[in-house]
């Protein structure tokens, strides 16, 4: 799925030189910039970047109201990922997201014999139309975001399914100058037949 | 006539009639039905007697017999609880050996029937605390009328919280008393002592008393954060709609073994018990409770006069209902914001640049709503720019406001160019149409300090088309969640407001020839900003959700078409 491929092959392709210039001065709890006054703008929340990743991510099986971890075949297949800001202001959250939620989440999913699950793949996808996203975290606070997991891989087989999402963070970057990449918990979910 | 004989054990062997029996006094005379009385009696009772009281109707038992011979001696008697008001005969005769006597002694007493009057029931046995004249009446027995000399029963009331009149008292009969009983408002549900009573003159007075008891039920109370909001001089309430009505009533038990069986509440106005959102399921609401002895509701729009009404059913330890209890009554007022919603288009449609990320940050060409930069999609960064259409929400003081988008309809068309060699050009590809919640709930792409939501939707445009044509159409809806309310720590939900229709329909042509990437378009889209009905006020009649955004599942953005590869 190119899309899916784009978003794993972003995380090793990150904007280097862009964040280089930042990190010479990087401070923590740095003020966020202000969003542009005439709110004809997208409201890029932009942060000097800082030593220690400013979210976490935490998985659970099924959606915000119910949680589920047993799904039948053929049935969707839903994960709740809940990013919460850990700094003391507002991170900015941008991009563009598709059926998958945000691009750059980056999706570990295995059997039960740690074989990667087969993705799908949409003939079509160069003519997907993603959607750009842009608001911001408030300090402590978190953005829920429900994903459809079987729009991207395949439980067509029943079993147990290991699954992990990780997400770069653009604010947090290592002795390369790339984002540090933020994991999520693990969850295990049950196909049957 | 009956007779009861009494045969004493011991006789004697002599003249049997040599000593016959006397009797000098008698004390009481006076022996009351259903009651044991001690007889002592003065005379000779000689040997081998035997002692009988005659009566008309009933019996009376003589439950231990005296030694003989003596002068004084002492028994009790018992005349049957049914024994009518009579005279009795007592004899003590002589008899022993086939012999009778001649002259047995005899004495006259009177019997007083029924001087222990019984309840059996008393009905009605609720009575409800309204002020008013109720009608009750007594079943039992041995009850004196007032034609009997010395008569009638009394029938007397007592209540701990001295809220019960009791007035028109009529025996009826000896077995049905009848009276009025009169409750006061505000009386407290308790039980009530009643007893009849048979006078001191006819006899040795008896008493019964209602077993079970009668109980007070009382006009139910609504009570709202621990104040009570129903009855007379009750104040009107005031609530913010999206806020919490937790509303509780009084009595929650009953005394006297009565229960409640039925509570029913009527809330009038647009209300819910709660309201879920889920991503992929939409909006659900439960409505509200109305039987049960406490509820709990929201108001979804600004109304005056609700009145939230209450009553109850009660059924006693017979099982016997007492539907329905006077009704309480909470006015309330539901106020809300006046809250807008504005757009602003762009009224532009532009041909963008993104960067490809995976393609050494090649441009590539995207027909946008709006005017965006920066990566494209699956890109790290962020793209910057323009919007399209942004929709301001203003008006309320308080509370917050939250974005929910539906798309109601995505079609992204390519068409191809004719076959190099004539023909017919291949169909277009059609992807979409895409419908349902667009992206989450809320709606994420709003500012963080103004209650502003905004888009552009894009189109890549691939080199092998003609032309590519996006035409999007979505629905805005604005709810308001007001502050939470002081005192409870129930939130607050958020409440429908208002709802924009919007729409962009652009088209991007590739200039000649097809392969080059170059794409133009018009500067002034076919179609963008508010469509149909605009802005239009939410009601509780829009839909079946009173008002709330409608989906079934989120907003698909890929073609309709799928395959698996390895």
């Amino acid at each position: 799925m190119k899309t899916l491929q784009q978003a794993f092959k972003s995380m090793l392709f990150v904007g280097a030189l862009t964040f280089a210039a930042l990190l010479s001065g990087a401070q923590d709890r740095a003020p966020s910039t202000p969003p542009e006054q005439d709110h004809t703008r997208i409201p890029v929340i932009r942060n000097p970047p800082q030593s220690a990743p400013s979210f976490t991510l935490t998985l659970s099986p099924g959606s915000r109201s119910k949680q589920i971890s047993e799904f039948r075949i053929g049935s969707k297949v839903r994960i709740t990922i809940v990013e919460k800001n850990i700094t003391s202001h507002t991170i900015g959250c941008s991009g563009w997201y598709s059926d998958l939620g945000d691009m750059l989440y980056s999706f570990d999913v295995r059997d039960e014999d740690g074989k990667p699950v087969e993705k799908m793949v949409h003939p079509d996808s160069d003519l997907d139309t993603p959607r750009y996203f842009s608001f911001g975290i408030t300090a402590g606070e978190s953005n829920t975001d429900e994903v459809e997991l079987s729009n991207g891989y395949k439980f067509d087989r029943p079993g147990k399914y290991v699954i992990q999402v990780s997400h770069p963070d653009q604010d947090c970057l290592d002795a390369d100058g790339k984002p540090v990449v933020v994991k999520s918990n693990i969850i295990t979910i049950t196909i049957t037949g | 006539m009956l007779f009861l004989l009494i045969s004493p054990a011991f006789c004697h062997a002599q003249d049997p009639c040599a000593a016959g029996a006397s009797i000098s006094s008698i004390s009481p005379t006076t022996w009351i039905a259903g009651q044991t009385t001690t007889v002592t009696m003065t005379g000779f009772l000689p040997p081998c007697y035997n002692m009988n009281v005659t009566v008309d109707t009933g019996s009376v038992t003589i439950d231990a017999y005296p030694d003989s011979p003596a002068t004084t001696w002492q028994f009790p008697v018992t005349p049957d609880s049914s024994d009518p008001t009579e005279t009795a005969t007592l004899s003590i005769s002589v008899e022993e050996c086939g012999l009778a006597c001649p002259s047995p002694a005899s004495v006259t007493v009177q019997i007083i029937g029924c001087a222990t009057p019984t309840i059996t029931s008393v009905t009605p046995d609720g009575w409800w605390a309204t002020g008013q004249k109720q009608d009750i009446t007594i079943n039992g027995g041995c009850f004196l009328t007032q034609s009997e000399p010395g008569r009638p029963s009394h029938l007397t009331l007592t209540d701990g919280a001295n809220s019960v009149k009791l007035s028109n008292v009529s025996v009826v009969s000896s077995t049905q008393i009848t009276a009025t009983v009169n409750v006061t408002k505000n009386a407290p549900a308790e039980t009530v002592t009643l007893t009849v009573t048979n006078p001191s003159s006819s006899g040795s007075p008896g008493s019964a008393t209602a077993n079970p008891a009668p109980v007070v039920l009382p006009v139910p109370v609504i009570k709202w954060r621990g104040r009570v909001i129903s009855g007379d001089g009750a104040r009107n309430q005031s609530i913010i709609v999206g806020q919490p009505v937790e509303l509780t009533t009084t009595p929650a038990t009953l005394p006297g073994g009565f229960t409640i069986t039925n509570s029913t509440w009527a809330v009038p106005g647009t209300n819910i018990k709660q309201y879920h959102e889920d991503d992929d399921d939409g909006i659900s609401v439960d409505e509200t409770d109305l039987d049960t002895a406490n509820t709990s509701f929201y108001w979804l729009y600004p109304e005056t006069d609700l009145n939230v009404t209450y009553n109850y059913c009660a059924k006693d330890p017979s099982g016997n209902q007492f539907c329905t209890s006077p009704q309480a009554k909470a006015t309330f007022k539901a106020t809300g914001p006046t809250a807008s919603l504005s757009t602003w288009d762009s009224k532009e449609a532009k041909i963008e640049s993104l960067n490809v990320c995976m393609m050494n940050n090649q441009k590539r060409p995207y027909l946008g709503y709006g005017d965006l930069s920066g990566p494209a999609p699956g890109c790290p960064g962020s793209p910057d720019g323009t919007m399209g259409v942004r929709l301001t929400a203003s008006g309320a003081s308080g509370g917050k406001y939250v974005f929910v988008q539906v798309i109601d309809a995505d079609f992204s068309v390519y068409t191809s160019p004719a076959p190099a060699g004539g023909g017919t050009p291949p169909a277009p590809r059609i992807c979409g149409p895409h419908a349902g919640l667009d992206g989450q709930y809320p709606y994420r792409d709003v500012y963080r300090d103004a209650p502003i939501a905004y888009d552009g939707p894009q189109m890549p445009l691939g080199r092998d088309y003609a032309t590519g044509t996006r035409n999007f159409h979505a629905t805005m809806y604005l709810l308001w969640q007001p502050d939470q309310l002081s005192g409870t720590d129930t939130e607050s939900i958020p409440i429908p407001i208002r709802h924009q229709d919007w729409q962009f329909i652009g088209t991007a042509v590739q200039k000649p020839p097809i392969g080059n990437d170059k794409w133009k378009t018009d500067r002034t889209p076919t179609a963008s900003g508010d469509q149909g009905e605009g802005f239009v006020q939410a009601t509780p009649y829009d839909n079946a959700l009173y008002g709330y955004p409608l989906w079934e599942y989120k907003a698909s953005t890929v073609c309709n078409v799928s395959q698996a590869i390895n």
